[in-house]
């Protein structure tokens, strides 16, 4: 006899969701998912002032803010036929890759590592984990993200055809400092696993060197180390990497 | 030395709220900890939501997120981004506290209320149970009610123009009072709903709201029913960019350090002290390097007054009610003679006294 079983609210997503499950003599024969919030952004925005886009768009999501507010500028930008500064390529790129990291920390430890037990998150280090490792970590990137937009979440300096602030070094500086972050304190031991990205095509040199003033410099490329205490992500070489993009 | 009651109030409302963390967050601490042995239950309800509120309480400090509820035991008893138990042992939990069969003493809600189906959380007997019959249940059932966000504040962006989903806030839809439960609504204890605005509001305008809360009073609020110790002051009047506005100077293009006004800053007509107290610990506001302030905190958001965001703001309400232009160039002018006047002293004492070496040469 198949039997359904409704699961509504999911937790631990943003946003609402409700999941169908139709299940026979142990078979998951039918599954239906609804989507149990109805907001229409796309309808609030016709008829606005089209600079206004990226900034609405971007309250779809408060996590991935940034992604948002990223599509929507390129396609004003598509929509006028313009180039967008370097610079500006650069400094969505640093908000991007914040952002990224902070996403994925989050959906890991704290949204569907738990579900899966990954990482044993499935108990009571869940709470450690997220107070030593997790908070201090995203608070870290939320930082970067707003030395450059302003704040964040929810930042202001993505605007339709670049950024709406120029990079300064202290800027640069605040960033790099916070791009080699060490824990205050041993944080619980987390399973290990490998850690694949050596096995990725390495990547050709990110710039070719320049002359610069009767020098020769080449842009280097950022390894951040985490730190030892993590326990986790190490590659083939016994080498604790991440690559920051 | 003693002072009156009238010249302490003063000096507190001077220190303003970001000494208030450093003076008081002793108290805080002792307050979310009382709140351990009285496990006080809050419900945290994401109406048409997008879970930057929740977000942005992450990156408080002092005591942040994990520390109010695990060191404290803080009863968070529903928060959809951050509980274990889901569908129906989820329903339970609110249930529970919308027949009263479970305490209920703060019941924050954080996004907008959509009218009828087009938001729904959990089924009872088969049948989805709307945002509207959550709020309006829990609201009954809570000793405080606090309304966290623009949208839960006033509509806030599902709100906006059309307002396809019929949207409104608890008390407020966009500077009308009404919204959801009405504009006589009282909860429990006797107070209105408590608004803390922003898109997403400042983590610790929410612990700090909160922090009042348990220890059993309101905040002192204004005529939006937002606690006057952050949105007392507009984002205008603490903005490091105010001296660039006094000498009449205006960035033309994005990257300029001056005043933002001509590139469409809203922070003349935003109540809300963000450059005050800063962003993420300290980092950085809107206004001091970014693209200027959208306005985030006003009942309208994101309708006029507050956008379109990147036009300049022409008609400035009252008591603002100045012309930019003039009150530039009156300040600068002020400033000039008083330079003038500065410098003529120094160079009549130079010539008087003769200590310098270097005469004419330097004061001229």
């Amino acid at each position: 006899m198949p039997e359904t079983i409704t699961i509504d609210p999911v937790v631990r997503i943003e946003g609402h969701l409700g999941i169908d499950v139709t299940v026979d003599k142990g078979e998951v024969i039918d599954a239906h998912t609804h989507g149990t919030l109805f907001r229409g952004a796309e309808i609030i925005l016709v008829g606005r002032d089209p600079r206004d886009a990226p900034t609405i768009t971007s309250y779809i999501c408060g996590v991935c803010v940034s992604e948002h507010q990223l599509a929507s500028a390129f396609s004003l930008e598509d929509a006028a036929k313009v180039n967008i500064p370097r610079n500006a390529i650069l400094i969505r790129n640093i908000i991007e890759g914040a952002t990224t990291l902070y996403s994925h920390l989050l959906h890991i430890f704290v949204l569907t590592g738990p579900d899966y037990d990954l990482y044993g998150l499935g108990n009571d280090k869940w709470a450690e984990l997220l107070k030593e490792v997790v908070i201090p970590v995203q608070v870290n990137c939320h930082q970067i993200v707003a030395i450059w937009g302003g704040r964040s979440p929810h930042y202001y300096a993505t605007v339709a055809g670049g950024e709406g602030v120029v990079p300064k070094s202290e800027l640069i500086g605040m960033t790099l400092a916070r791009m080699n972050l060490r824990l205050p304190r041993q944080p619980p031991r987390a399973t290990r696993f490998r850690c694949w990205t050596h096995k990725l095509p390495r990547l050709r040199r990110l710039s070719k060197p320049r002359q610069l003033g009767g020098e020769t410099v080449q842009a280097r490329r950022h390894h951040v180390r985490c730190s030892s205490n993590l326990g986790y992500a190490k590659n083939l070489r016994g080498r604790k990497t991440f690559m920051v993009f | 030395m003693r002072t009156t009651r009238r010249e302490f109030l003063k000096t507190t409302a001077a220190l303003g709220a970001a000494t208030v963390y450093t003076l008081y967050a002793r108290d805080i601490a002792s307050v979310f900890s009382a709140a351990a042995e009285g496990d006080i239950h809050t419900i945290w309800f994401q109406g048409a939501a997008d879970a930057g509120c929740s977000i942005s309480l992450l990156q408080g400090a002092r005591p942040d997120l994990i520390d109010a509820i695990t060191d404290f035991k803080l009863s968070v008893d529903f928060h959809p981004n951050i509980m274990f138990p889901e569908g129906e042992a989820a329903t339970s939990a609110l249930r529970d506290a919308a027949e009263g069969s479970k305490p209920l003493d703060v019941f924050i809600l954080e996004g907008a209320v959509p009218e009828g189906n087009f938001g729904t959380v959990g089924e009872i007997d088969g049948k989805p149970v709307t945002m509207e019959t959550w709020v309006k249940q829990l609201a009954s059932q809570a000793q405080y009610v606090v309304a966290v966000g623009t949208c839960a504040t006033s509509g806030g962006i599902p709100g906006a123009y059309p307002n396809p989903t019929r949207a409104k806030g608890l008390q407020y839809y966009k500077q009308e009072k009404g919204g959801v439960l009405g504009a006589d609504f009282k909860s429990r204890a006797g107070f209105p709903v408590i608004n803390i605005p922003g898109c997403p509001p400042h983590p610790d305008w929410i612990t700090l709201t909160l922090s009042d809360v348990l220890r059993g009073f309101a905040p002192h609020l204004d005529n939006y029913q937002r606690p006057t110790a952050f949105f007392g002051s507009v984002v205008h009047d603490k903005c490091p960019r105010l001296g660039y506005f006094e000498k009449n100077q205006f960035a033309s293009k994005f990257g300029d350090l001056q005043c933002l006004w001509k590139l469409g800053c809203k922070g003349p007509i935003t109540y809300a002290n963000c450059p005050e107290i800063k962003w993420n610990r300290g980092i950085n506001s809107c206004t001091t390097f970014a693209s200027g302030c959208r306005g985030c905190a006003d009942p309208s958001f994101p309708d006029p007054p507050s956008s379109p965001f990147f036009k300049e703001i022409e008609a400035v309400p009252a008591p603002l009610g100045i012309d930019v232009n003039l009150v530039g160039e009156t300040i600068a002018a002020a400033t000039a003679i008083g330079i003038g006047a500065h410098a003529l002293r120094r160079f009549a004492l130079k010539g008087r006294q003769g200590t310098t070496t270097e005469t004419a040469k330097e004061g001229a």
